[in-house]
């Protein structure tokens, strides 16, 4: 008796380890704080939040500055800009040193009412540091004709008409070279990586998209890398989605030589997108587990062993992941956008996406809850307990959060 | 049998008579419909503004937060522009008191105050409206270059910024 009655108990205690996850869960009221701009005024909602701690977030403003928030009392703590970069001095002592008999690069003070002619485009935060990706624009002047120039602009029929009446000529034409900077928690500069490696990824036919996002781990900065081919010319095009292509590379900041290849198309679904939805999709980068998870806005995947964490199918077809994580409990909990396309853009009556918070077992594919959440706003994020967004009024801009927990 | 036709024939006189006092008055109304033809937008605003009109007016339409490489190449041609006497019109996008009040601390490149035969507008709307106005094809939210003629109402070159390459080609336009 008293046996069975051991064995009954187990077997309770087995069943209730091994029970689904639950779908009740809580959401809070949504909390609001107006934010600070004494320092830095915001002219549109950031492009990019990342939350950093559970009290602070940060987020790049008009592509100019790093900032940092109290998402409590939205004080704005720190911030982080490349006003006076001595961007000359940079670019000779890489670039320019690097390719000086094939190129000469040239920088002058952009446009001043919207800043330098820089743009910070995105950020990591790892290991107490931050890696800040930015994009600076030159005049590449090629100081001799080379077979990777000329090629791209062959059916130029200005230039055409050029090689008609002279002799050779040379071609001077906008570019962007790009850096990485390494900061600690308070901004200050420890490290400036100029990426190389976008040459050796063009030897192979492809060409990186650092403003998508990107992870820095052990000094290698793990990148979206596309094919550089037809599919990236027009908007409306299809991507090139061969199985065999990759969707990352592994960019070594020290010795930018060494480039690997990460995560193959046939283990996270690019199918259907079209360069626009490429761009528009939100590509996050996540650690889980002690591995590290890249999303490409419809699935979710491992990177070094490119196990699928999630498939689009729980998606409708319009609905857009834009950010993700994991609970305690192990289930993912999604933030998903729908856009309605076919509605012409009117400025004057800007519309956002509806928004949703999903959460899901991700071993069963179960959707555990859903709930459609009422933000007007491009800039969302997510922790293990809140979702944090913006929101404007005609005056200013505020933090809003939303608290949730399994009940 | 005489009176019978000689009153036809007044008939008929009066008839022609009506016919043509009717023909008159539908000319005249018909030109009077055309001079009370609606104007432009661009001549609404234009109109409230206190700038010489007699000349080609250019109209600078700017989105501070046009793509960097957009409002570059306008960076190239602002000086050159800065010399010309025609009147200039400064559209902004930007409504909020706190960021005009930046950009006017801030930008170093452009005034932006008023001053004689040249006027600055803080407003998202007048910013898109114009542009709509100006150039069909636009996409919302590019920074254009507008040159407008009162006198005609039209609108004589219209251009995205990141599309102008130098300022020489529009010195024609100029006084």
């Amino acid at each position: 008796m008293v046996y069975k009655l051991f064995c009954s108990i187990v077997f309770v205690g087995f069943m209730g380890a091994c029970a689904h996850k639950t779908n009740e869960y809580i959401f809070d009221e949504v909390e609001s704080v107006k934010i600070d701009e004494s320092q830095i005024v915001l002219t549109r909602f950031p492009s990019e939040m990342k939350n950093i701690t559970d009290s602070i977030v940060a987020t790049i403003n008009s592509a100019q500055s790093v900032s940092l928030y109290n998402i409590h009392s939205g004080k704005n703590i720190a911030n982080f800009d490349l006003k006076k970069t001595n961007f000359d001095s940079l670019i000779q002592n890489t670039f320019q040193k690097k390719h000086a008999d094939t190129k000469k690069y040239l920088y002058s003070n952009g446009f001043e009412l919207n800043g330098e002619n820089y743009q910070l485009t995105t950020f990591d935060y790892s290991n107490n540091r931050f890696w800040i990706h930015a994009s600076v624009i030159v005049e590449v002047h090629h100081l001799k004709e080379d077979a990777k120039t000329l090629p791209k602009h062959k059916n130029n029929e200005k230039i055409i008409e050029l090689q008609k009446q002279y002799d050779s000529i040379n071609i001077i034409e906008m570019g962007y070279l790009n850096f990485i900077f390494e900061t600690d928690n308070d901004f200050i500069i420890k490290a400036i990586h100029p990426l190389y490696g976008e040459e050796i990824l063009k030897e192979n036919n492809y060409f990186p998209y650092y403003n998508k996002g990107f992870f820095v781990l052990n000094n290698c900065i793990y990148t979206p890398i596309g094919k550089m081919d037809e599919s990236f010319n027009r908007l409306e095009n299809k991507m090139n989605v061969a199985p065999d292509n990759y969707c990352l590379a592994k960019i070594n900041l020290l010795d930018a030589e060494k480039i690997a290849y990460k995560l193959h198309l046939s283990n996270i679904s690019f199918a259907d997108y079209t360069l626009r939805d490429y761009i528009e999709a939100r590509f996050r980068f996540k650690e889980y587990k002690n591995s590290f998870l890249f999303s490409n806005g419809k699935e979710i995947s491992e990177i070094e062993n490119e196990k699928k964490i999630l498939d689009k199918k729980i998606l409708t077809t319009n609905e857009w992941i834009a950010d993700y994580c994991f609970l305690e409990n192990e289930s993912l909990v999604l933030i998903t956008y729908e856009i309605d396309k076919k509605q012409p853009f009117d400025p004057s009556k800007p519309v956002f996406p509806k928004y949703k918070i999903k959460i899901i077992d991700p071993v069963s594919s179960i959707l555990l809850k859903e709930l459609v959440l009422d933000i007007k706003s491009s800039t969302v994020t997510l922790t293990k307990n809140k979702i944090i967004y913006l929101d404007r009024d005609d005056e200013n801009y505020s933090f809003k959060q939303i608290n949730y927990h399994e009940k | 049998m005489m009176k019978i036709i000689l009153s036809s024939k007044s008939i008929i006189m009066k008839n022609n008579l009506c016919i043509a006092a009717l023909c008159i008055l539908l000319f005249a109304f018909g030109c009077t419909k055309k001079s009370i033809k609606n104007k432009s937008y661009l001549h609404v605003l234009v109109d409230s503004l206190p700038i010489d009109k007699t000349t080609n007016i250019f109209i600078y339409s700017i989105n501070p937060n046009d793509c960097v490489n957009c409002l570059y190449g306008f960076s190239q041609i602002n000086t050159r522009l800065s010399e010309i006497t025609n009147s200039k019109i400064y559209i902004l996008a930007v409504d909020r008191a706190i960021e005009k009040n930046e950009l006017m601390k801030t930008s170093k490149g452009i005034n932006l105050y008023d001053s004689i035969n040249k006027v600055v507008l803080w407003n998202k709307n007048t910013f898109y409206t114009v542009g709509a106005a100006a150039n069909k094809k636009n996409v919302a939210g590019v920074s254009l270059l507008t040159i407008y003629n009162y006198t005609t109402d039209s609108i004589v070159y219209s251009m995205p910024v990141k599309e102008i390459s130098n300022a020489e080609g529009l010195m024609k336009y100029t006084n």
